[in-house]
């Protein structure tokens, strides 16, 4: 390793962990000021600058566990997990998983989180124009159930054990917490165009696309989701679909 | 709309006496619906338009079809030991060949190690070794994306014991053996000067001339730490007075080049931001009609 790699090692190392800061600090020029007060700015720079981008993909995260614990737990997930790449619209993936990994108690926000990281997601993947309603109405009926839809690149879908969709809502419209007795729900999260769009579906909605998200035939979707709501109905279901903008292709 | 500019470190004549401003979005929407005239070309941060689709890329279009651009990096980390990434070096090249940017600048500084990447942008010795590093790193940069670059001198808090030359000598030897442009912050030479006690005439005088493409302007705040004030380049507040001092400086020892005010953050109203515009352009103008444009040789 050249000296400067070395000093380059070293001086991360210390940023990362105040530990190790006595590595490099026989290396500084005082000057008045102690060199650990020095990597210091650089330190908070560090921590302070990366949990901004954090409290901007997760503004609801934050409103739910409030702005202190939220910037305790993104400060300890910078020096965890600092960003593989300068690229920080990619920074943030792991998150959530952190969060259900320290509060395991609050699986729910960790949720709101992943419904967050969704929405960035869908903001930044490529654009596709989807698949026109028209464009189903040109294949012959018999067809259908054999049919396989291609997903738009932008398309996430959310499964949470509670009412994931009603607490991101309440929370970024500050409104108070959604009655406890709300069940589970599931999250389309889409950018069709420049917009993106994010609605709870049904139960058995979610089945469906996840069917046809596997690659499945209409027929085996609409097994599933019949499995999950005998009263579901696929015709309604596959309108907003296609309306919506969830796939980009069929054959 | 997109007219592809020679991009040399001689900046393009058009924007040579021009000042321009740093994209924010609080003001995309004003930017693109209604263009001040005054405005020529606007600066973006290179890294937050790597992405695959969506509004980001189409405001960038938008934006392009109304001013001349400049892509600021600062994610190549040119001041690392290690050659910079090529996937990184893709992703900017892929950038540059969609955008044509009339400018396009990176820092002598590093922020990798290791894989991580720290989002700030750290200092280096100024030794015989990191000269030879940073220049190859420079070389490699500039041979991926077939265009020179401008590098930016840094602001710093903290200097190095192994240092065995001052910082403008090794911003000026970098520019000779790298082949590169210089991206010259007047802000941060007032920062550093304070910080680490140096001459800002002497800084000026050293560095070509010739070499600078781009000159930025921008607010730092101050905080005592040890009963010493440290000067911070926060980005966050006007030009300070003798920033505008040093600027007229350089603008006498260089003549008019393209120059930037740069707000990241506490970002004000637009018109705060066109306001220190014209303050820089006023400048560029007096410049200009004292020192008439010469074609680059």
């Amino acid at each position: 390793m050249s000296p400067l790699h070395e000093l380059q090692a070293a001086f991360a190392r210390a940023l990362l962990d105040p530990a190790h800061t006595g590595t490099v600090t026989g290396g500084i020029v005082a000057a008045g000021i102690a060199p650990e007060r020095r990597l210091a700015i650089y330190r908070h720079n560090v921590l302070a600058s990366l949990r901004r981008v954090l409290e901007g993909t997760f503004p609801a995260t934050r409103r739910l566990l409030g702005a202190r614990a939220f910037a305790e737990l993104a400060e300890r997930f910078v020096l965890a997990h600092p960003p593989d790449r300068p690229q920080l619209v990619a920074y943030g993936a792991g998150f959530p998983a952190f969060l259900r990994e320290q509060r395991p108690e609050a699986a729910e926000v960790a949720d709101v989180a992943a419904l967050e990281w969704a929405r960035e997601e869908a903001c930044h993947a490529p654009d596709a124009a989807p698949l026109a309603p028209a464009a189903l109405q040109a294949i012959p009926v018999e067809r259908y159930p054999a049919l396989r839809f291609l997903p738009h690149p932008s398309l996430r879908l959310i499964h949470s054990a509670g009412p994931v969709y009603s607490r991101w809502r309440a929370a970024l419209d500050e409104v108070p917490e959604p009655a406890p007795n709300l069940g589970p729900e599931q999250v389309l999260v889409l950018r069709p165009a420049m917009t993106v769009t994010t609605r709870p579906i049904a139960a058995a909605d979610a089945a469906l696309l996840e069917a046809l998200l596997a690659g499945g035939t209409l027929a085996e979707a609409a097994a599933e989701a019949i499995a999950v709501d005998a009263a579901f109905d696929l015709e309604a279901a596959l309108t907003v679909h296609l309306t919506g903008g969830s796939f980009v292709a069929c054959q | 709309m997109i007219d592809p500019q020679p991009a040399t470190s001689d900046p393009p004549p058009r924007l040579m006496d021009r000042a321009g401003i740093g994209l924010r979005h609080p003001h995309l929407v004003r930017l693109i619906e209604e263009p001040p005239e005054s405005l020529a070309w606007v600066e973006v941060h290179t890294e937050n338009y790597m992405v695959e689709g969506g509004p980001r890329l189409r405001q960038l279009e938008l934006i392009r079809e109304r001013y001349a651009l400049s892509f600021h990096g600062v994610g190549l980390s040119l001041g690392s030991a290690e050659p910079p990434d090529p996937e990184h070096l893709a992703r900017i090249k892929w950038l540059v060949d969609r955008f044509q940017p009339a400018l396009l600048s990176e820092h002598i500084a590093w922020s990798v190690e290791h894989g991580h990447y720290l989002n700030d942008l750290f200092p280096i010795p100024y030794t015989e070794e990191a000269l030879r590093l940073v220049a190859r790193n420079i070389e490699v940069a500039q041979e991926a994306l077939g265009r020179p670059l401008l590098v930016e001198n840094p602001s710093s808090y903290l200097r190095f014991l192994d240092s065995t030359m001052p910082e403008c000598a090794f911003v000026a030897e970098l520019s000779r053996r790298a082949g590169c442009g210089i991206l010259l912050d007047v802000n941060n030479i007032h920062v550093s000067a304070h910080n680490h006690g140096f001459d800002v005439i002497e800084y000026l005088n050293a560095i070509p001339a010739e070499a600078v493409g781009e000159l930025h302007l921008a607010g730092h705040a101050a905080c005592e730490i040890d009963g010493v004030t440290v000067l911070i380049d926060d980005h966050g507040s006007r030009v300070e007075e003798p920033v505008w001092r040093l600027f007229e400086a350089a603008l006498a020892r260089l003549g008019p080049r393209p120059t930037l005010i740069e707000w990241d953050n506490a970002i004000p109203p637009l018109e705060v931001l066109l306001d220190e515009r014209a303050r820089a352009q006023a400048r560029l103008d007096r410049a200009a009609r004292e020192q008439p444009l010469v074609p680059a040789a």
